[in-house]
């Protein structure tokens, strides 16, 4: 859970930092629709996450595997920080 | 604050489209016109983006707040100690003049490796509105170059630039040195999307800042 947190913190942080304000969070929030990332913005929030996380995520995984929600980016990440380890 | 302007932006020598230095230098200019030309120091360039290309003029909108209700094609915002400026231009459509240009010849001689990156001098004395453009064609003439794609990359466009320190835009006393290296590869199927670092230095100052290109395939 202390993980959970972190990696939802880390997260926010990035967002709040690229949208100029914190992100309304509400759950099953599309970080697109809902918090307003634009289309360029996508890459650059991939790179984000790449340089704070160490995992690279591709376009495609992120649409396949439905990334956009919040929810389901911070268990993905939890997941990698957790086979990483 | 909402001050809105036409714009003139030209078509520079033998293209059909505006580039996004000269949008982006309008950004500038205007704002140099409503803050004086100090709202600058110590500024950074949160971010210029070209959200879709410009064909035409329109209007150009400087405001101390961010827009929602603009549909721009493309939008700056610049952090200053003083202020927060926002600036968008909107294509309406209007008949753009053409201006002939120098075609970059400081820039031309850009060093370029085979993975996207390179390096090139700016020279010293030049305006700040050739910095962007230079950073622009460099950046271009790298993706043109490389061959780590497995093919070509043709119609390479501009699409954003986070983080440039305002010092860059100064006109500078000294020779610049710019070296652009890739950081990140998003690959799109037919398309190919960088993210590169461009580090600028000269004697006693360095900077860096991130700039983001679309490129496609040419598979044939």
């Amino acid at each position: 859970m202390g993980n959970e947190s972190d990696v939802r913190d880390r997260l926010m942080t990035i967002l709040s930092g690229m949208l100029e304000k914190p992100p309304e969070y509400t759950p099953g929030a599309d970080i697109f629709e809902d918090f307003g990332l634009d289309s360029l913005d996508q890459i650059e929030f991939l790179y984000s996450i790449e340089q704070a996380f160490g995992v690279k995520i591709a376009d495609e995984t992120f649409e396949e595997q439905g990334l956009r929600e919040f929810d389901r980016l911070v268990a993905h990440l939890v997941e990698h920080q957790r086979l990483a380890s | 604050m909402r001050h809105e302007v036409q714009s003139d932006l030209p078509k520079l020598g033998h293209r059909d489209y505006i580039q996004g230095g000269s949008i982006f230098n309008d950004f500038l200019d205007i704002s140099d016109q409503l803050f004086a030309p100090e709202w600058l120091d110590g500024a950074v360039i949160t971010s210029f983006k070209l959200q879709r290309e410009s064909f035409g003029n329109g209007r150009i909108i400087i405001a101390d707040t961010g827009l929602e209700d603009v549909d721009a094609n493309a939008a700056m915002i610049a952090k200053s100690p003083s202020r927060t400026v926002y600036a968008y231009y909107i294509d309406d459509g209007r008949p753009a003049r053409r201006e002939p240009y120098d075609e970059e010849s400081f820039y031309q001689a850009v060093h370029v490796g085979t993975g996207v990156d390179g390096e090139f001098r700016f020279p010293r004395g030049r305006p700040r509105g050739d910095f962007v453009r230079a950073v622009v064609g460099a950046n271009k003439r790298v993706h043109q170059k490389t061959d780590r794609f497995g093919a070509p990359l043709t119609h390479i466009q501009f699409l954003y630039l986070k983080g440039l320190d305002a010092r860059c835009l100064r006109r500078s006393r000294d020779e610049y040195r710019v070296v652009i290296a890739n950081v990140s590869v998003q690959d799109r199927g037919s398309e190919i999307w960088t993210i590169n670092r461009v580090a600028v230095s000269s004697e006693g100052f360095s900077s860096e800042f991130r700039i983001c290109y679309r490129g496609t395939k040419d598979t044939q």
